[in-house]
């Protein structure tokens, strides 16, 4: 449901104009727009003190962002428990301090890690490194440490190398992540000439030193590297320690600070909407109908001068006004599914309450498997215990039990369960009709839903718009009429109905053509036709059914169509499991698609603008 | 022989409607693909312009379902 707005008007004297900013931020209902101006009323300037103080805010705002990106960046979780205001000055001093400490170890943190990760490359290669350097092999072989870009670089200067050495060389590798290969080479030192020059003439590349290494040859470089990353990992530790320290210390304070001047922020910005004379302000902005005594209570607070009026709907364009939603609980998780689409208009119909009823029951008509809705209703106990209350997770564990619920009563209907397991092994028979056997049943099924669906979209466009737009809703009160009578006479010619019935349908449709071209011009008819479609587009309903039932039925004859009883049941298995994961996704699409295309179109009307009340900061609400 | 026809019937409603979805598809979904790199916020409306000619292979699979009843 779209929940009743009302347009108010609040006026004050100038000078509480701060206070009634403040009261507003704490209410939380209105949502603020430009106030009108005329007789004496001008747009409210802000003065050189209110921007100094906006420059000022901005700067500390600046400085206490960069301190939690910087914390994030070192991985520091900042505690907060909520505190009273800080005083801004001694706010303003701490976020700077905290601003130029945090952003040294950061820095610090990168120069380390940067270090931390060049040593990282010849960790591999340590082994044979202090092999080598530990038996005084260092005076008998040389030692070359070398960066190759591509795995045909390496077998090109292997190749190279046996033809340039034969088997007096050692060639040790190890890939890197980035597709490069660190190589190290050893060569005997009486051919350390020889190699210089082959390395020289082909080109390849040495691999750089860490950079607290640059300064040293290889010779002294390569014992020290194992001792310098242990002790660059120590380091690491120490700053984050140290970070971790000044999240302790600050972070109540700061977080404080954060919500204080992001307030500040706010209530600057409101202040551009009003208007002013020489002694008043005026401020206009959109609250709840249902919220209004709770405003009125907040301003209250601010002194007896403010005086709220409400302005009368003759003088507001109901296009203007934000939207809310606002359903039964057992229907508002289903405005997860509807919040894909824009908000309705202001005064339109919300489609919630019909997503949330037709949606599990074609998605149960579809599904129709006792077995199959009991996995999901396991899947959605499971989804509701292991989500917090009010996500999204939340929601679609209650929209799934919905459907479940849906899929195992069609599943009766149907007598499916695992497909025709349910009749094989416990002689269950459908109560309604056999999906695998009544196709036509189950097409006019499908295609009956869909007339059902239409003309309830149909008379609810002309329900809705009766008020303002009279033409219009009895145009879409005839289109929904016309489709009866079609379905009717449809009816006729396969002989469900007397054929008595005919003559005068053909005959009301023939008047209704014309009466409906004049009401919405010459359109209308290609409307019609286009809902005609429509209905037809709900056969997909059967035909995912008619599909989801004969995967089922393969799967269960795999258990016989091999030699080994246990391998059939296991291809059983795993086909029921493609085919739920098939029944959990096709419908889904579909049924949505059914919604937002088929039944929308008679009545839905997006544009609805979002109600953003004006209130206290909050990190949740920010991201 | 006309079961052999019936079945040939069948199958050209699903394959004519299916190769008419696909192509159909195959351009919209370009072009959305396109539209969504600049204007994400285009994506539900992008799912729906994928969706529309879904029609065709339903009604195909309808029609062929007719064919093969009408046939027995």
């Amino acid at each position: 449901m779209i929940v009743e707005m009302t347009r108010v008007r609040l006026i004050g004297p100038r000078a509480a104009l701060r206070a009634t900013i403040a009261a507003l931020q704490g209410a939380s209902v209105l949502h603020l727009v430009d106030a009108t101006c005329g007789e004496g009323l001008r747009r409210h300037v802000i003065d050189s003190c209110a921007r100094r103080r906006r420059r000022h805010v901005e700067r500390v705002l600046e400085d206490i962002e960069r301190v939690f990106e910087s914390f994030t960046k070192l991985g520091v979780e900042v505690p907060h428990a909520p505190g009273s205001p800080p005083r801004e000055g001694r706010a303003a001093r701490l976020a700077a301090r905290l601003a130029a400490e945090t952003a040294r170890l950061l820095a610090r943190e990168r120069t380390l890690a940067d270090e931390r990760d060049a040593l990282r490359v010849y960790e591999p290669l340590f082994d044979d490194l202090e092999g080598l350097l530990g038996s005084g092999g260092k005076r008998r072989v040389s030692i070359y440490l070398l960066l190759l870009r591509s795995e045909a670089a390496l077998e090109a200067l292997r190749a190279a190398l046996a033809r340039a050495l034969g088997e007096g060389h050692d060639l040790r590798t190890h890939a890197l992540a980035s597709g490069e290969t660190v190589v190290l080479l050893l060569v005997p030192s009486t051919r350390t000439d020889e190699i210089e020059q082959f390395l020289a003439g082909a080109r390849v590349e040495r691999a750089p030193l860490p950079p607290a290494l640059a300064s040293t040859s290889l010779d002294e470089a390569l014992p020290r590297m194992r001792a310098r990353l242990a002790e660059v990992e120590r380091e690491l530790v120490r700053v984050r320690d140290d970070a971790t320290v000044l999240a302790r210390e600050h972070g109540d304070e700061l977080a404080a600070a954060r919500a204080h001047f992001h307030d500040a922020l706010v209530a600057l910005d409101a202040e551009q909407h009003a208007a002013a004379s020489t002694r008043a302000f005026v401020l206009e902005g959109w609250v709840p109908a249902r919220d209004r005594d709770k405003l009125e209570e907040s301003l209250r607070a601010v002194g007896p001068e403010i005086a709220l009026e409400e302005i009368e709907e003759s003088k507001w364009r109901r296009e203007d006004a934000p939207v809310v939603l606002a359903n039964p609980r057992l229907f508002a998780p289903f405005e997860a599914l509807t919040s894909l689409l824009p908000l309705p208009r202001y005064g339109s119909v919300d489609p919630t309450p019909f997503v949330a009823v037709f949606f599990p029951m074609f998605f149960g008509v579809v599904v129709g498997d006792v077995g199959y809705g009991l996995v999901m209703a396991a899947i959605a106990v499971a989804l509701r215990f292991a989500s917090k209350p009010a996500t999204t997770a939340r929601k679609l564990a209650k929209i799934t039990g919905a459907v479940s619920v849906y899929s195992i009563a069609f599943g009766f209907l149907y007598g499916e369960l695992f497909g025709d397991l349910g009749e094989r092994a416990f002689g269950m028979h459908a109560l309604w009709f056999d999906r695998r056997e009544a196709v036509l049943a189950f097409l006019v099924l499908a295609v009956s839903l869909g007339v059902v669906h239409l003309v309830l979209g149909l008379i609810v466009a002309a329900a809705n718009r009766w008020q303002r737009h009279r033409r219009e809703a009895i145009g879409r009160g005839l289109t929904a009429l016309m489709l009866v009578l079609v379905v009717v006479a449809l009816l006729v010619v396969f002989e469900w109905l007397p054929s008595r019935f005919l003559t005068p349908i053909v005959i009301a449709l023939l008047v209704a053509f014309p009466v409906i071209v004049v009401l919405e011009g010459a359109t209308a008819l290609l409307d019609f036709m286009t809902i005609l479609g429509h209905v037809l587009s709900y056969a997909r309903v059967m035909a995912l059914g008619t599909a989801s039932v004969m995967l089922a039925v393969v799967a269960n004859r795999m258990v016989g169509a091999f030699g080994s009883l246990a391998i059939g049941i296991a291809f059983a298995l795993l086909f029921h499991l493609v085919n739920f994961a098939i029944t959990l996704f096709s419908p889904t699409i579909h049924v949505m698609r059914l919604h937002y295309v088929e039944f929308f179109g008679t009545f839905f009307e997006p544009g609805g603008g979002t109600y953003q009340p004006l209130r206290h900061w909050s990190p949740e609400r920010a991201t | 022989m006309s079961t052999m026809w019936i079945a040939l019937a069948a199958a050209a409603a699903i394959v004519g409607s299916a190769l008419a979805t696909g192509w159909a598809q195959s351009r919209i979904g370009s072009s959305v693909a396109a539209a969504l790199a600049e204007k994400p916020e285009l994506r539900t409306t992008a799912v729906l312009m994928i969706a529309i000619p879904e029609t065709m292979v339903v009604l195909g699979f309808v029609v062929a379902v007719l064919i093969m009843l009408q046939g027995g």
